[in-house]
């Protein structure tokens, strides 16, 4: 870690963890994708907190609106990211009601001006506001120096991605000296290739000022209204970052995640990515067994698992068992799911607690090419969906592609 | 929390568990920790299974003594929140040696120890004093020893266990009538009388406590339970209860005992079962749960083995055990071995038969164990003469090294590299530093 040069000014951070997105299926049923399980016992939001305790920012405010409970679960006081202490802090802040204010957050932008209390109380002068739902290690120091050498009011991060993601992103230009010149949101053809991360840090007194003429909106979000009112009429610069970076908004984002992890893309260890042991299952497990009949190749295998089949190219979460005959190939298996012998699950994400009865047969190789996702077919890559708790009867079979609603009874052959 | 609800309440009784021991035979394993703070089974300390036994009895405040390198042990147990023994009349305490107005030596003996420490002991009012040792592998709910302790109306009930009669030799050995009332004791006896053992757990009335500590440690500077406090608690009549456990047990003190019950561990029916068991640990102690999932690359061939998180496996593995974040390269080998935290087991080298301590370094084409005479240990021949080779803590062997059965390389021991880099079968390379 490279030392700091320069004191940084007083620093909070807001993590935007609230929302559910139709496109992650089954899997955002029961939490908010910032708390989606990822590589084995870890969660989505670890990647931003860890971020942040990385960058010496002690007061992190995580808003969090939808089925928050995992989330409070995960979180707890902050413990496990050293946010416990004199001067240091997180809190996962609800939506309340107030003398005056008394609705639910009205976009990601209203979520952080009912929280403005956050951070003035704290008496910072910048403020880093991100998204819970990313994958990537990125140094935020290095990002608030930029912010400061620039003397900008906002800096937004970008990456260089190709136009085929623009209905995904904001895409911004910026000029010779790295000022943001224009911004479009979700555009049908973007004016360049750099889209933006949901990174900013921002001074506080611009930013409430914006945010105060966001309010008479019914809803405000910050790419779509609060980005656009700062350029015009305050600084804004641009931080391109090439390292990786991936989300996890739709099924094949994060299944394509969670295969560069183990192709090594995604390096938890070297990025030094905490999580809180007692949530994931981790602490109550014993270490993971190998069956003397099993083989197990190109995987990455949690504490508690039990392995007698074979798995290759996976992930498994704590807990998770593979029965003599079993095979479990290009797939993601969430805590304690459980494959009985002789069934095959084939390129699929499992939740936590599901049941792969005997000789079952869970997806496989795509049936579709690159066909559209649609509401009951989520993943254009032909990967096959479980919801928490699903059991599947022996000798069944589900094919490519198909979702299955949490707590089901399958019984199809 | 507990597999079987404790069927007393468990708040009147206090534990105290012996710590402090050295356990000078597990030899370089015990160079920097105390026994109880040895690994075992890839992720735990052998501690943690007295400690869990604490926790799944629904014991809420334990005193644990140390005096041996108590640096790994106070890491480990912190502040005993991995078993859940936290909070506002609940704690698991560190308890080292002290000085104090008549006694400024260190601990002499088992029953010196907690002499030392009654101010601790009476300090919360306990009813039952449970005492117990952090060196054994086993599953025991003391909610059912405590509570035969009360109906009995004992002053002292002791654990016991059979063995084979030529095994009784190295323990307290205890005579028993029909009913279970302990009518002889004898410590460590030349010709035991009985294959019925101590466990060295044993429930004390705290009243009884006291006063046989004051008397036989206070008045006559005795020191130890088994050789002095329970021969005179006969003399004196006391009423000593034996209580009989048939499950697993296992002291893990000897290299032999250590590795055949890690070995034991990865059978199919394996008699310790650390899930069943409920078996805890501290996931937080030097980054362990951090460590992201076993990574096992395409290369790879296990079986039969047990592997902590944040391994890289791109070898072959075979009936070990190994710890988290050991790498074992593509092209190596491992088979029979338990490999701690942080080995490294490069490309071409082959591991056999061995103990590898945290953080040693195998280079390229190396031969540990599997090689070589049989001949025992020369300098240690009580300690290494089943064929293991043993590794200390850090040790490194440069490329195309060679380490022959019962072979012992020192903590921090770096072999030359050349053709000088040969440990012959029963050789030790390196002195004790400290």
């Amino acid at each position: 870690m490279v030392e700091s040069k320069v004191i940084l000014p007083k620093a909070v951070a807001m993590v935007l963890a609230g929302g559910r997105v139709g496109e992650l299926s089954v899997l955002t049923l029961v939490r908010p994708k910032s708390a989606m399980p990822f590589g084995g016992h870890f969660r989505i939001i670890d990647f931003a907190l860890s971020n942040l305790m990385h960058a010496g920012i002690n007061h992190v405010g995580i808003l969090s609106q939808y089925r928050p409970q995992s989330l409070i679960d995960h979180v707890r006081v902050g413990e496990s990211w050293d946010f416990v202490g004199l001067e240091r802090g997180a809190k996962i802040l609800p939506p309340f009601r107030g003398a005056e204010a008394s609705d639910w957050y009205r976009g990601n932008a209203d979520a952080v001006y009912r929280n403005l209390n956050y951070i003035t109380d704290h008496g910072a002068e910048i403020v880093v506001i991100l998204s819970g739902d990313h994958v990537y290690r990125m140094d935020l120091r290095e990002v608030i120096r930029f912010h400061l050498d620039h003397e900008a009011d906002l800096t937004i991060a970008f990456k260089r991605m190709g136009p085929h993601t623009s209905l995904r992103f904001g895409y911004g230009t910026i000029d010779d000296d790295g000022r943001v010149t224009g911004y479009e949101e979700k555009p049908a053809v973007p004016r360049s290739d750099l889209a933006s991360l949901t990174i900013y840090v921002a001074k506080v007194q611009p930013l409430i000022k914006v945010l105060e003429q966001c309010i008479g909106l019914d809803s405000y979000e910050f790419g779509r209204d609060v980005v656009p009112r700062m350029i015009s009429g305050h600084k804004v610069f641009g931080y391109v970052f090439d390292g990786y970076w991936a989300y996890a908004r739709t099924i094949d984002a994060y299944y394509q995640a969670t295969q560069d992890l183990i192709l090594g893309r995604i390096d938890l260890d070297a990025w030094q990515i905490r999580t809180n042991l007692m949530d994931s299952g981790v602490a109550t497990s014993s270490p993971a067994r190998i069956d003397a009949k099993a083989e197990v190749r190109n995987s990455l295998i949690s504490p508690g698992c039990r392995i007698e089949g074979t798995v290759r190219g996976s992930v498994l979460s704590p807990g998770v068992t593979v029965e003599r005959g079993a095979i479990v190939e290009g797939s993601v298996i969430f805590q304690r799911s459980h494959i009985e012998a002789g069934a095959h699950v084939e390129r699929a994400i499992l939740d936590k607690d599901v049941l792969v009865g005997r000789d079952s047969r869970v997806g496989g190789a795509a049936l579709v090419g690159d066909e559209p996702a649609d509401d009951r077919h989520p993943s254009a890559l032909g990967i096959t969906v479980i919801g928490k708790r699903a059991r599947l009867g022996p000798r069944t079979e589900l094919p490519p592609g198909e979702v299955l609603q949490p707590h089901t009874n399958w019984n199809q052959t | 929390m507990s597999a079987i609800a404790p069927t007393i309440d468990m708040r009147r009784t206090l534990a105290i568990l012996m710590a402090g021991g050295e356990g000078s035979r597990l030899n370089v394993l015990v160079h920097r920790r105390a026994k109880p703070a040895v690994s075992f089974g890839a992720i735990y300390r052998i501690i943690d299974f007295a400690l869990s036994n604490v926790m799944n009895s629904g014991l809420e405040r334990i005193g644990i003594l140390t005096q041996y390198m108590p640096y790994s042990l106070a890491d480990h147990i912190g502040i005993g929140e991995s078993w859940g023994i936290l909070g506002r009349s609940r704690e698991a305490r560190i308890l080292p040696p002290h000085t104090g107005t008549r006694a400024a030596d260190w601990y002499r003996g088992t029953a010196d120890a907690v002499f030392r420490n009654m101010d601790y002991v009476n300090r919360y009012h306990p009813a039952s004093v449970l005492i117990l040792s952090g060196d054994h592998v086993y599953n025991m709910n003391y909610a059912r020893m405590v509570g035969e302790h009360l109906n009995t109306g004992a002053d002292v009930t002791i654990a016991v266990r059979e063995v084979p009669i030529e095994e009784a030799p190295n323990f307290g050995t205890v005579l028993t009538d029909a009913t279970g009332r302990i009518t002889g004791f004898e410590e460590k006896p030349e010709k035991p009388r009985s294959n019925l053992i101590s466990m060295g757990i044993y429930v004390f009335r705290r009243s009884v406590l006291t006063e046989e500590l004051q008397e036989v440690v206070g008045q006559q500077g005795l020191t130890d339970f088994g050789k002095h406090v329970f021969p005179q608690m006969l003399a004196r009549e006391r009423h000593m209860q034996a209580f009989r456990f048939t499950g697993y047990w296992q002291d893990v003190g000897t290299i032999r005992a250590y590795y055949d019950a890690q070995m034991e561990l990865l059978q199919p029916n394996s008699p310790i079962d650390l899930a069943e068991w409920q078996v805890r640990t501290n996931w937080n102690e030097a980054r362990t749960g951090d460590r992201p999932p076993a990574h096992f690359a395409p290369t790879a061939r296990a079986g039969n083995a047990i592997v902590g998180n944040g391994a890289v496996i791109g070898g072959e593995v075979h009936q070990s055990i190994l710890s988290p974040g050991v790498v074992v390269e593509p092209g190596a080998i491992v088979e029979r071995s338990i490999l701690m935290h942080d080995v490294r087991v490069a490309s071409g080298a082959r591991v056999r038969d061995a103990i590898l301590d945290k953080e040693v370094s195998v280079e390229s084409d190396c031969q540990v164990g599997g090689v070589g005479e049989s001949v025992r240990n020369v300098r240690y021949p009580s300690h290494l003469d089943t064929g293991l080779v043993l590794i200390g803590k850090g040790a490194s062997l440069p490329p195309g090294s060679i380490v022959e059965r019962n072979a012992i390389l020192f903590p921090g021991v770096t072999l030359p590299r050349g053709d000088r880099s040969h440990v012959w079968a029963g050789e030790t390379i390196g002195d004790i530093d400290h």
